[in-house]
């Protein structure tokens, strides 16, 4: 990427933002409570992974190197802008769903995504991320790249925090029917 | 919790998030971003600073007009301590920043340096300004005594509080210091 055009810079960035369009909104939900701060966090990224677009060398997956982005980025505006989590236990998503379901379903996967992002967001440190790129559908091996650990490290880290995730979602009361 | 990991996965990734206003930032925006060499200072900062330099000078135009050497040379030292402060507050921190295409782990030890960098510059301006002004506190107890032959316990209890608010500033300094590293480590 480091010898492209100006033309060839847009049309990669454009196609990387079409590729990866949830997952940097998806994470964003982990970060902060707001639609204006995730709007703000999600704008960062974006700009980040267009100002990085130029270095990218190849060195890793492209899907790794925009999760690698996107994580620091909310990480380190979270440290900066602290009155994003600060006092807040409720995530109010406003998310639509994907499929059409009949209202009642619907209901109930709302609630069962929101106790699985107020789970996630009480995860602290590095199981954070381990647990949202493992949700995102990454490999062990690909997570490992992310983060920085070796993959019998974030498989450990995984194992354990996939537990508290279950507890935390079972201590929400929801039925969860295997489909 | 009946939920396997499957079906943790679809549930995480079956919902769309709402797009904000306009999220894709625009290209003409990005490509002429510019940064300046130097950190802007707050307004707060700005009239801090104005206020300072103002009695600063005052202070130096009638210590020089009563003859009076002592505080004219203190005086003089807590301006050019100003003026260096200053000056270091405009100065762009040229360490480079964490590159976030790192791995999150190196990403986050560079995020670390980067604050304790911040919070150290921050802590040598301050202790350096407040230093300045104890030691013409201090200077200008000596002329007076030398003058009258006298000590007023008024010129004892400034220098006091200078330092009792030096170690309150550097508490405050330290406590969110502390409180960054934690909140680093939390997220």
């Amino acid at each position: 990427m480091s010898s492209g055009s100006d033309a060839d810079l847009r049309q990669a960035f454009e196609r990387i933002l079409s590729q990866y369009e949830l997952p940097p909104r998806r994470l964003t939900f982990s970060y902060a409570a707001e639609q204006a701060d995730r709007d703000d966090i999600h704008q960062e990224i974006l700009t980040a992974l267009w100002t990085a677009l130029p270095r990218f060398r190849g060195d890793s997956s492209e899907r790794t190197w925009v999760y690698r982005i996107a994580h620091n980025i909310a990480i380190s505006l979270s440290v900066r802008r602290h009155r994003w989590t600060r006092g807040r236990e409720t995530v109010t998503p406003d998310l639509p769903c994907a499929d059409s379901l009949n209202p009642e379903a619907e209901s109930l996967e709302e609630e069962r995504h929101r106790i699985l992002v107020e789970a996630v967001r009480r995860i602290s440190g590095p199981d954070k991320q381990i647990v949202m790129l493992y949700l995102e559908g990454l490999s062990k091996r690909e997570i490992a790249d992310v983060v920085g650990l070796s993959e019998g490290a974030v498989a450990t880290r995984l194992s354990r925090v996939r537990t508290t995730l279950a507890e935390s979602i079972g201590k929400g009361q929801v039925k969860y029917e295997r489909r | 919790m009946n939920a396997d990991n499957d079906d943790l996965r679809r549930l995480w990734q079956s919902r769309k998030p709402t797009a904000g206003p306009n999220p894709v930032p625009r290209f003409e925006l990005l490509e002429d971003s510019t940064v300046p060499d130097y950190m802007p200072l707050s307004g707060g900062r700005r009239a801090g600073y104005a206020v300072g330099f103002l009695w600063t000078a005052m202070q130096f135009w009638q210590g020089g007009r009563e003859g009076n050497w002592p505080e004219y040379v203190a005086w003089t030292g807590l301006a050019a301590s100003v003026a260096a402060s200053v000056l270091v507050l405009r100065e762009r921190d040229r360490s480079p920043a964490p590159n976030p295409a790192e791995t999150i782990q190196t990403y986050r030890e560079a995020l670390s340096d980067e604050f304790d960098r911040q919070f150290r510059r921050e802590r040598r301006i301050f202790l350096g300004l407040l230093g300045a002004w104890v030691l013409v506190l201090i200077l200008r107890t000596a002329a007076d005594t030398l003058k009258h032959g006298t000590l007023h316990p008024g010129d004892v209890v400034l220098p006091v509080l200078a330092i009792l608010f030096i170690i309150a500033g550097l508490r405050m300094y330290y406590r969110a210091a502390s409180a960054v590293r934690s909140r680093l480590s939390r997220i």
